[in-house]
C-alpha cells in the first residue's frame, strides 16, 4: 500500500533531491524522503551508507551540497541550529554520555540550559529514568562509566527526550545489547514513542529490528534510497539490495503473503 | 656557623626577593592563561589557524631568554627595566605550554562526547563549558604547571633587566663570588618550583567517580601556604615604600660590584640631604645609559672611557684629560646628559694572572707576557671580547695570539683564573676580587688601554628638577681613590660585606660629616 500523499503541515522532516558530498566521498545523491508526524521509520544500510550522515543533515549538523532539508515544514536553511536541535531529540551512536556528570546532570543538562528550576528538573529527570527503566535511586547519582553498556544507551535515549521534542534521531541506539535485552527494549521503545505520539527516524543495521518495530523501512545503499516500504511489504520488494538484507536475516525464503 | 648571620643579615632582602619572585610567575601565568586559553580553543576550534599559532608560540620558545629580555627592552609600553619588561617576557614563555595543553586537551575530547554536545543543540559556549573544558581540564592544567615551573625558572634572569627576584642573588653571587648568595638564590628558586608543583599536583582529578586524594590536596594547601606566608611576612618587613609627596629621585648602577657601591654612595648621600631615592640598581649591558635616556633612572655611575668608545662608538684616546672633556660635550650636545667631575679614581682594564705565573715567569709588563713562550689559556668577558678598546685591539697591539679564548661571564673569569682553568684574563684594576684571589695585573706598558675615569652621568632635567642631585654629585668630586675603591671592592667581593654598610661606612668618614649634615 503506498503511503497517501502527505498534507504539508503534517510533514516532520522533508529531504527533497538531497546530494551529500564528504570530503571526496558522495555519501548521499539525490536522497528524496518524507515522514510524517507519528511514523517511526527505520533506516537500514550497510556500514558506511550515509546512515549517520542523512540524520545530521536533519538537525543541521551537515548541510547538504544540493537539495533541500525541510523540518515542520521549514528549510533546515531557516532554522537556527540551536533552536532546531533542541527540538529534536537526538541518540548518538555511542551514546555519548558526559564522562564527568552524573546520568542525572546529563539528562537534566538541557534543562538547566533552557532555565528550568531546580526542583522541576529533578521531577523531570526522575520521570524520564522511569520512563526508560532505571530506577532514578539507584542511578541518578551515577556517572557513565559505573554503566553497562545497556545502562548507557537508555541514559542517552532518556537525554534525548528531556525537552520532550517532537521529533526523535536515534542512531543505532540498541546496538550494545544482548539479544534479549534488545528485543525488550526495542518494543518498550516503540510503545514508548506510539505513546508520547512522537516522530521518530531509527537507524539500524538489523532488518528484525527494523520490522519489529519501524512502522515503515527505508535502505540507503550505494547513496540513494533504494527501498522504502511498510514493514509488511519490505520483504516482498525486487529490490536486490532489499533482497540480499532479507536473505542475509534469514528471511528471504519467507512465501509471499 | 656564617649562614647564621648572613641569613639575619639577608632576611628582608631574601623575602622581598621571594616577593618579587612569586608575583613575576603569578602575572605572567596569569597573563600567558589569559591570552593562552581563548588561543588554544581557537586554535583547536579552527584547523587552519593551528599551524600559524603553533609556529609563533614555538618560535617565541625559541629564543634565549636573555635575548628575549633584551629584544623586549627599547620596546615602547612593553619594554623599559624592571617588572614589567621581565612579565612580558615571561609570559610570551609561559604561553607555548598553555596554548598547546589547551588545544590538546579540547581536541583531546572523545569524538562521540563532542558530537553529542553538538547534536543535543548546546551553543558554542556552552559546548566549552560544560563539555571541552572540564574534560580537558586536567591536560590544560599540566600545562599551566610547566608554564609555572618553567616561569619560576626563568625569572631569575629577569634580574638581568632589574625587575628584581631571586636571580638577583644569583647574579650578585655570581659577580661577588659569593657562594652563600648564590645558594640562597639557587635553593630558594628550586624551592618555589617544587612547591608550585606539588600545588598543581593537589589540582589535578582523577575522572569521576574516582574520589580527590586527601594527602594530596593536603599537600596542594600546604604548598600554597608555604608559598606566600613569606610573601605576606616580606611585606611587615620590608613594605614597599610608596611616597607620593615627592617623585624620588631615581639612582641606578650597572650589573657589578664597583657600580652599586658607588650609586649606594650617592643613594645614601641623598637620603642624607631628606631626598626620597629609589634604587634601580645592577642593570646589565647597556641597559643604564638606555634607561637614563628614556628617564627610567635620573643618575649612575660611568666610566668616561666606556662612554667614549662603547656609548658614543668614537676611537679610543689614551689622554684621559681629552676624553673626559670630549666625553663631557658629545653627552650635553647629543644626549642631555651631564657628566660630573672625576670622583678621582681609573678602573681600566686589566690584564689578569696569577701570582704564581709572575713569580715564575719573570713577567711585569703585557709585552713580558707576550713574548713569554707559553699557551695562554684564556678567557674574557663578553664586553672585553665586543669592545673596539677590548681583545681584537688589544691582540693586535701587543702581538698577542691566542688559541681559541674563552668567552665567558667575566666574573666567572676571575674564579676559573683563580682555580687554574685558565691563564690570563681582562678585568677591572679596581676589582676586590683582584686582592681576594691574590691576582696580579701585568703593566699596560704600550699604554693601549684608554682611560677609565669613574664619573656620575645624571640627566640635566633631573638636575633641575631636584637641586640636591646636583648639589651630592658636586660634593663628591676627587673623593675617592683609587685605593679606596679598591678597599670598598674588597670588602664586598672578598669579606661579603653589603654595599649600603660599605657605603654608609665611607660617608661616615668623609670630612663634611664632621661639620654635620642636616
Ligand atoms: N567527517 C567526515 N569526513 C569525510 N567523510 C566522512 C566523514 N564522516 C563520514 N564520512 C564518510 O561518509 C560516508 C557515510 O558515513 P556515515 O557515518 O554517514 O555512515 P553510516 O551509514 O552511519 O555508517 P555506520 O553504519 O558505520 O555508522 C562514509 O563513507 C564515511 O567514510
Ligand atoms: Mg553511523
Amino acid at each position: 500500500m503506498p503511503p497517501p500523499a502527505p498534507q504539508a503541515e503534517d510533514l516532520q522532516v522533508e529531504l527533497r533531491q538531497v546530494c551529500l558530498t564528504r570530503g571526496a566521498t558522495v555519501v548521499l545523491d539525490g536522497v528524496s524522503l518524507s515522514v510524517r508526524r507519528g511514523e517511526l521509520v527505520a533506516l537500514l544500510g550497510a556500514s558506511g551508507s550515509g546512515k549517520t550522515s542523512l540524520l545530521k543533515l536533519i538537525n543541521r549538523m551537515l548541510e547538504p551540497t544540493a537539495g533541500a532539508v525541510a523540518v515542520e515544514g521549514r528549510p533546515t536553511t531557516e532554522w537556527d541550529p540551536i533552536r532546531l536541535r533542541r527540538r529534536i531529540g537526538y541518540v548518538i551512536q555511542d551514546a555519548g554520555l558526559f564522562p564527568h556528570y552524573t546520568v542525572a546532570r546529563n539528562i537534566g543538562l538541557l534543562l538547566e540550559l533552557e532555565g528550568r528550576p531546580a526542583a522541576q528538573r529533578r521531577a523531570r529527570v526522575d520521570r524520564l529514568l522511569e520512563l526508560v527503566g532505571l530506577a532514578p535511586a539507584t542511578y541518578a547519582d551515577r556517572f557513565p562509566a559505573e554503566l553497562s553498556g545497556g545502562e548507557r544507551q537508555r541514559v542517552g535515549v532518556a537525554r534525548a527526550l528531556a525537552l520532550d521534542p517532537g521529533l526523535l534521531l536515534l542512531d543505532e541506539p540498541f546496538s550494545a545489547l544482548d539479544p534479549v535485552v534488545r528485543a525488550r527494549l526495542q518494543q518498550e521503545f516503540a510503545a514508548l514513542a506510539r505513546e508520547l505520539g512522537k516522530t521518530a527516524l531509527l537507524v539500524t543495521h538489523d532488518l528484525q529490528e527494523a520490522l519489529r518495530i519501524g512502522t515503515r523501512i527505508c535502505l540507503l545503499a550505494n547513496g540513494k534510497l533504494v527501498a522504502d516500504a511498510a514493514p509488511d511489504d519490505f520483504l516482498r520488494l525486487d529490490a536486490p539490495e532489499a533482497r540480499a538484507y532479507a536473505r542475509a536475516a534469514g528471511l528471504g525464503a519467507a512465501p509471499q503473503g | 656557623m656564617m649562614w647564621r648571620e648572613f641569613l639575619i643579615e639577608n632576611q628582608a632582602a631574601l623575602l622581598v626577593a621571594w616577593r618579587e619572585q612569586v608575583w613575576l610567575v603569578l602575572a605572567a601565568t596569569g597573563l600567558a592563561l589569559a591570552v593562552g586559553l581563548p588561543l588554544g580553543i581557537a586554535a583547536a576550534r579552527l584547523p587552519k589557524l593551528r599551524g600559524a599559532v603553533f609556529m609563533v608560540v614555538n618560535m617565541v620558545q625559541t629564543v634565549p631568554s636573555l635575548a628575549l629580555f633584551g629584544l623586549l627592552l627599547p620596546l615602547p609600553w612593553l619594554g623599559g627595566i624592571g617588572a614589567r619588561t621581565a612579565i612580558v617576557a615571561l609570559t610570551l614563555y609561559a604561553l607555548l605550554p598553555i596554548t598547546r595543553n589547551v588545544a590538546t586537551g579540547v581536541l583531546g575530547v572523545e569524538p562521540s562526547v563532542r558530537e553529542a554536545a553538538e547534536a543535543l543543540g548546546l551553543t558554542n559556549w556552552q559546548r566549552l563549558r560544560h563539555v571541552e573544558l572540564p574534560l580537558a581540564a586536567n591536560v590544560i592544567l599540566a600545562g599551566v604547571r610547566t608554564a609555572v615551573t618553567l616561569a619560576v625558572g626563568t625569572a631569575t634572569i629577569a634580574a638581568a633587566i632589574g625587575a628584581g627576584g631571586l636571580g638577583a642573588f644569583i647574579f650578585r653571587g655570581l659577580r661577588q663570588n659569593d657562594n652563600r648568595l648564590l645558594l640562597a638564590g639557587g635553593i630558594l628558586t628550586a624551592s618555589l618550583a617544587l612547591l608550585a608543583d606539588a600545588v598543581f599536583a593537589g589540582l589535578e582529578r582523577q575522572p569521576p567517580p574516582a574520589p580527590r586524594s586527601m594527602p594530596r590536596r593536603l599537600a596542594a594547601f600546604v604548598g600554597l601556604a608555604l608559598i606566600f606566608l613569606p610573601v605576606v611576612w616580606s611585606y611587615r618587613v620590608a613594605p614597599p615604600v610608596v611616597d607620593r609627596r615627592q617623585r624620588p629621585v631615581v639612582v641606578g648602577s650597572k650589573d657589578f660590584t664597583e657600580s652599586v657601591i658607588l650609586a649606594e654612595i650617592l643613594a645614601q648621600r641623598l637620603e642624607e640631604q631628606g631626598v626620597v631615592v629609589e634604587r634601580r640598581f645592577e642593570l646589565g649591558g647597556n641597559l643604564a645609559h638606555e634607561s637614563l635616556l628614556s628617564g627610567a633612572i635620573d643618575v649612575y655611575p660611568e666610566y668616561t672611557g666606556t662612554a667614549w668608545t662603547a656609548i658614543l662608538g668614537e676611537r679610543p684616546l689614551t689622554d684621559p684629560r681629552e676624553v673626559y672633556a670630549r666625553a663631557q660635550r658629545a653627552y650635553a650636545e647629543r644626549f642631555g646628559l651631564a657628566i660630573g667631575p672625576p670622583l678621582g679614581f681609573r678602573n681600566d682594564f686589566a690584564i689578569l694572572v696569577r701570582r704564581q705565573t709572575v713569580a715564575e715567569r719573570r713577567l711585569r709588563t703585557i709585552s713580558d707576557a707576550a713574548r713569554a713562550p707559553l699557551r695562554w689559556r684564556a678567557g674574557f668577558g663578553q664586553d672585553f671580547m665586543a669592545r673596539a678598546d677590548g681583545y681584537a685591539g688589544f691582540c693586535a697591539a701587543y702581538g698577542f695570539r691566542f688559541e681559541s679564548p674563552r668567552e665567558m661571564d667575566l666574573s666567572l673569569t676571575y674564579r676559573a683564573l683563580a682555580a687554574g682553568e685558565l691563564d690570563i684574563i681582562a678585568g677591572n684594576a679596581t676589582d676586590g676580587l683582584i686582592a681576594a684571589l691574590d691576582l696580579v695585573a701585568l703593566e699596560d706598558d704600550l699604554q693601549y688601554f684608554p682611560p677609565y675615569q669613574a664619573v656620575y652621568v645624571a640627566r640635566q632635567a633631573a638636575l633641575v628638577a631636584a637641586p640636591p642631585l646636583a648639589e651630592a654629585i658636586r660634593s663628591l668630586d676627587n673623593a675617592i681613590d683609587t685605593d679606596a675603591m679598591r678597599r670598598m671592592n674588597a670588602a664586598a667581593d672578598g669579606a661579603r660585606r653589603a654595599p649600603r654598610e660599605i657605603a654608609a661606612d665611607f660617608l661616615a668618614a668623609q670630612p663634611w660629616e664632621a661639620s654635620g649634615a642636616p
